[in-house]
């Protein structure tokens, strides 16, 4: 009887446990990609209907980025995505100083690399291509 | 490299300094916490970071972007500013790790 209540205690034990993990399959497998070479630092889950016009960004969110860092910008989409998550990020003078989107070739990049040299705030600022809906996660991480 | 990292903290102490003026008459608790945040403050107010400019400069390495800043954050602090920040924050987190 013992015995049997050790393992139940257990088996509660190890579900309480796995509830505090992230459930989020898109968030877990995005930074499983990211790279062996990549420390996990901070999710950002997006998740954006249709907008009615195109414009700014519509997903803000601040970070402070330290200097002599390789940080890495991961973006992964969900599989009802229209559209694709795309990132760029502003320094505190509101100067662009990545863009995982080329306008000029239309390429989209799934991650960036970015050598900070200057320490602050900066913010980042995710959207779905074309203003589409779309669902996805951007993944940060520092490059070791 | 360290002293860098500690001088860089001026940055984000006016950040939390802002976040937590709104509760700072609250309780006495809140008010300890904003008179010790800005103690702090005062040990970094001669701190001076500057900044050099330079656009950032990408580069495309195996299909995959790659974005090296070229702008530069430069701290200078001096040996007796150092010391004050090392001596009023360990002041500060020996009474809040007394008081826990």
């Amino acid at each position: 009887m013992k015995k049997y209540l050790t393992v139940l205690l257990l088996l509660l034990v190890a579900g309480f446990m796995a509830k505090g993990q992230t459930t989020d399959p898109l968030v877990s497998n995005c930074v499983m990609n990211a790279g062996t070479d990549a420390k996990y630092l901070k999710d950002f889950r997006v998740q954006l209907g249709k907008a009615a016009a195109a414009g700014e960004p519509r997903y803000k969110a601040q970070m402070s980025l330290w200097k002599n860092t390789k940080y890495r910008f991961s973006m992964c989409n969900s599989e009802d995505s229209n559209g694709k998550l795309i990132l760029s990020i502003k320094d505190n003078s509101n100067k662009i100083v990545l863009s995982s989107f080329d306008q000029k070739t239309g390429k989209i990049y799934p991650y960036v690399d970015f050598v900070c040299n200057r320490s602050g705030i900066y913010q980042l600022h995710y959207d779905f291509t074309g203003g589409n809906q779309g669902s996805g996660v951007g993944v940060v991480s520092m490059v070791k | 490299m360290l002293k860098d990292r500690i001088g860089e903290q001026k940055i984000i102490l006016n950040d939390l300094i802002m976040l937590a003026s709104p509760y700072c008459s609250h309780d006495t608790e809140f008010n300890a916490l904003c008179r010790s945040l800005q103690e702090i403050k005062d040990k970094y107010r001669d701190v001076r970071i500057t900044y050099t400019l330079g656009d950032p400069v990408s580069v495309e390495i195996n299909g995959a972007l790659v974005i090296q800043q070229t702008e530069k954050s430069i701290v200078e602090m001096s040996d007796e500013q150092l010391e004050g920040i090392i001596e009023v924050t360990r002041s500060i987190r020996d009474k809040l790790v007394i008081n826990n």
